[in-house]
C-alpha cells in the first residue's frame, strides 16, 4: 500500500478500529505536564510506527558540512552549495553517488514536498540556492519536476522569499493561506480559501484558545482549541523534505521541528505562549508529520543568532554550514549547539540554558530522535 | 517636510519624499494581525503592547532596496523597550534621536511611542546613508516624548552605561534581552522591568527595577532570590562571591541588584540605589 492510500484510508476509518479516526475523538481529560495545559498527544501516539516514521532510517546522526566561500558579500554561491549537500548526502548516506543517496529516501512514485521557512523575508529564509540544489539533486535522482512542491503556511511569505513559480519552473509551489487576484483571503462566499485546506480529521488540540478579530483571523483560520493540519501534509504530499534556515528563537532555536510543527497547522497564536515547547515536540508526533519526513536539511548558510524568529539584520550570521539528519531532534541539538556558540562569542548568553532545549527532550521522549549530545554521532566535513 | 500624522494616522514615506526612489509596498498591521507579518516574532511586541505596524519598501533608482518599519506602541516604555532589546553592535548610538542605533544593515529608533527600523541588504555606506535619511523624515514626524528613565537610572553613577539600559514587560523580554535571567522570571505572568546591566574588568553589577502584579509573585521573588520577606530596608545577602540586594519601594515595586565586584568599587552604586 503506498502511502498516499494509506492516509486516506485512515481518514475515511477503513482500517479498523485501532487506526480509526473515531479514536480522535479522545482523551481531553487526561492532564497536560506539570502546570500545562493538557493536549492530545496521546491519541498521536495511538498510530503504530512505520519504517519511515521518525527518527527516521539514520536515528542520532548528523552530517555538518561547512564551505568558507558558500556565501559572498552575502550572496550565497549556487555551487558551492551544492557542493556541499552533495558531500552530505554521499556521507550521510554512505551511497556511491548522488541518485543512489537520494534514492534511500524518495521514489519517482513520491509526491515530494519541500518544507521551506520563508517568514523572514528575502534577507532571512530558507535560501534558494540550497532549495534549488535539493531539486537539482532529486532530478537526477529521477524525480520528476511535477512530483515536486515548495511549500510553507503562507504565499505571502513564500513570495517574499523568492518562493514563485518564475525562480522555480516547473515546481508547483503550495502554501496553506492564500490571497486570490484580488488581494483577498476569502472567496466570493465570503469562506476563508484557508478553511478549504484544513484536514478536520487530523488536529493538534490543546486546552488553550485565542480570540482573533477580523483582521487577524485570515491569518489563523479558525479560533477555539483545534489546530487542523494543512492537506498540503495529509493529502498532497507523499514525503517531506523539511529544509529550515538556523535562526534563534530567543535563547531556543527554530529548526527543524519548529518549521514542521508551527508550520503544518492552523491557530498557532495560542500556542505560543503557553506550549511553544510543547507544539514543537508534540505536534511533529502525529503521523502525517511523523512518518513522512524523511529528511531534514538545516539551511546554516546565513543565519541568526538573536533578534530570531524575526529577521533583524544586526543579528544576522554566516554560519557557513549545512546540517543534514534523518533525525530532526538530533539536527535541532546539533543546531542548538552552534547557534549557542555564537551567543556566548557575542556575548548574548553565558552558558547554556537547558531550557530553552526542552522541545527537543520533549520530542526524545516522543520518540522522535536523539536530544542528547553524548548520544548523537556528528561527522564534519570541512571544505 | 510632510506633515504631522493624525492622530489615528502612521507616519510614513510619501512619494515626494523620495524622488529617485518608489514605494513598492505599503503595508498595515493592526493588534494580533502582526501574527500574520512575522508570526511568532509577534509575540516579543504584542508583549510589550503593540498598536499598529506600518511597513514601507521603497526601491531606488540605483537598485537599494530599504524596508521601512514603523511600529506603534502602546507607551513609549515599549517602543524602547523593543529598541532596547534590539540594538547591537551600533556603530553610531543615538545619533538621530534620543535612542538610535545605526549599524550596517539596518538603522533603529525609539520616539514617543514609535520604534522606526529601517533595513537594507547590502550594508554598503550609500544603502546606510538611505536608511538615515528615511528614519530621520519618520522621526521627523513624531511629535512625542520619548521615555523617561526611572530616577534610579539618572543617578551619576549608572551614567556612564545608561545606553545599555533595558526595558522588558514580561517574560519574552528577559528571554531575548538576558537569558541568563530566564529562569528567574519565567515563572511569573505580568511584570515590567528596567535593567542595567555593566560589564567591567572588575566585574559585573546588574541593577534593576521591577514591578510585579501581585504581593504572591514579588514575595515568590524574595524567596527564590534567597531573601527572607520584602522590607523597605536594602537587605543583602552574598552567596558564592556574588551581592545581591534588594529594597522594596512602593506596594508591588522593588530595586534588585546583584554584582560580584569587590565591596570596595560596590558603594557607589550601593549608595545610589539605597
Amino acid at each position: 500500500m503506498n502511502r498516499r492510500k494509506f492516509f486516506k484510508l485512515l481518514t475515511l476509518g477503513g482500517i479498523g478500529t485501532a487506526f480509526s479516526p473515531l479514536l480522535l475523538k479522545n482523551l481531553y481529560g487526561k492532564p497536560g505536564l506539570p502546570g500545562k495545559p493538557a493536549t492530545n498527544i496521546s491519541d498521536a501516539m495511538k498510530y503504530p510506527r512505520t519504517e519511515f516514521s521518525m527518527p527516521g532510517k539514520l536515528p542520532a546522526r548528523v552530517i555538518q558540512v561547512t564551505h568558507d566561500k558558500c556565501i559572498l558579500e552575502n550572496k550565497i554561491d549556487f555551487s558551492a552549495a551544492d557542493e556541499m549537500l552533495r558531500k552530505g548526502m554521499l556521507r550521510l548516506t554512505g551511497a556511491g553517488d548522488i541518485p543512489s543517496a537520494w534514492q534511500n529516501f524518495v521514489s519517482d512514485k513520491d509526491v515530494i514536498g519541500i518544507k521551506v521557512n520563508p517568514i523572514g523575508g528575502a534577507q532571512l529564509s530558507t535560501s534558494r540556492e540550497v532549495v534549488k540544489s535539493v531539486i537539482s539533486q532529486l532530478e537526477e535522482a529521477g524525480i520528476p519536476a511535477t512530483n515536486i512542491v515548495i511549500w510553507d503556511r503562507r504565499m505571502p511569505d513564500l513570495e517574499e522569499a523568492g518562493f514563485t513559480e518564475a525562480n522555480f519552473p516547473g515546481i508547483r509551489i503550495a502554501a496553506t493561506e492564500f490571497k486570490d487576484k484580488n488581494g483577498s483571503f476569502y472567496d466570493e462566499k465570503g469562506k476563508l480559501y484557508s478553511e478549504e485546506m484544513m484536514d478536520k480529521n487530523w488536529y493538534y488540540w490543546a486546552d488553550v484558545e485565542e480570540k482573533y478579530d477580523a483582521e487577524t483571523i485570515p491569518y489563523m483560520t479558525n479560533e477555539g482549541k483545534y489546530s487542523y493540519f494543512t492537506k498540503i501534509v495529509t493529502q498532497q504530499v507523499d514525503k517531506i523534505i523539511n529544509i529550515p534556515i538556523l535562526k534563534n528563537a530567543g535563547a531556543s532555536i527554530t529548526l527543524a521541528m519548529k518549521n514542521l510543527a508551527f508550520g503544518s497547522i492552523s491557530n498557532t497564536s495560542r500556542l505560543h505562549k503557553d506550549l511553544w515547547a510543547e507544539t514543537c515536540a508534540e505536534v511533529c508526533a502525529f503521523p502525517p508529520l511523523r512518518d513522512k519526513v524523511i529528511l531534514n536539511i538545516a539551511d546554516g548558510i546565513k543565519g541568526c543568532f538573536q533578534g530570531g524568529p524575526g529577521a533583524n539584520p544586526q543579528f544576522f550570521t554566516e554560519y557557513k554550514t549545512i546540517l543534514l539528519a534523518t533525525d530532526p531532534v538530533a539536527l535541532d541539538r546539533i543546531g542548538y549547539e552552534i547557534v549557542l556558540k555564537k551567543r556566548i562569542e557575542e556575548k548574548i548568553q553565558k552558558a547554556d540554558y537547558p531550557a530553552a532545549r526542552k522541545y527537543m527532550d520533549l520530542a526524545q521522549e516522543l520518540g522522535l530522535g536523539t536530544a542528547e549530545l553524548e548520544k548523537i554521532k556528528l561527522e564534519k566535513i570541512t571544505l | 517636510m510632510p506633515a504631522l500624522p493624525q492622530t489615528d494616522e502612521m507616519p510614513g514615506i510619501l512619494p515626494r519624499d523620495v524622488p529617485s526612489g518608489k514605494i513598492t509596498r505599503n503595508d498595515f498591521f493592526d493588534g494580533k494581525s502582526l501574527w500574520g507579518y512575522i508570526d511568532g516574532g509577534a509575540d516579543l511586541y504584542l508583549e510589550y503592547g503593540f498598536s499598529r505596524l506600518r511597513i514601507q519598501e521603497i526601491s531606488f533608482k540605483e537598485g537599494q532596496q530599504i524596508k521601512l518599519e514603523i511600529y506603534r506602541m502602546k507607551d513609549p516604555a515599549a517602543a524602547y523597550g523593543i529598541f532596547s532589546v534590539s540594538r547591537f553592535k551600533c556603530s553610531q548610538k543615538d545619533s538621530l534621536s534620543r535612542f538610535s542605533c545605526i549599524s550596517g544593515y539596518q538603522v533603529q529608533a525609539a520616539c514617543g511611542r514609535y520604534y522606526v527600523s529601517a533595513i537594507n541588504e547590502n550594508g554598503t555606506l550609500q544603502e546606510q546613508e538611505l536608511c538615515c535619511s528615511l528614519v530621520r523624515l519618520i522621526l521627523g514626524q513624531i511629535k512625542e516624548d520619548s521615555l523617561e528613565f526611572p530616577g534610579l537610572f539618572q543617578e551619576k553613577v549608572f551614567q556612564p552605561y545608561i545606553n545599555e539600559l533595558k526595558f522588558f514587560n514580561g517574560k519574552l523580554g528577559v528571554q531575548n534581552g538576558f537569558p541568563a535571567w530566564s529562569d528567574q522570571f519565567d515563572r511569573y505572568g505580568k511584570f515590567s522591568m528596567y535593567l542595567l546591566p555593566i560589564e567591567t574588568p572588575s566585574g559585573f553589577i546588574n541593577a534593576s527595577k521591577i514591578k510585579f502584579s501581585s504581593d504572591e509573585d514579588m514575595k515568590s521573588f524574595y524567596e527564590n532570590a534567597g531573601f527572607l520577606r520584602a522590607d523597605s530596608a536594602l537587605c543583602s545577602i552574598n552567596r558564592e562571591g556574588v551581592l545581591k540586594a534588594v529594597k522594596k519601594t512602593a506596594p508591588l515595586e522593588l530595586v534588585y541588584f546583584e554584582s560580584n565586584f569587590p565591596s570596595g568599587n560596590l558603594q557607589e552604586f550601593i549608595k545610589a540605589i539605597d
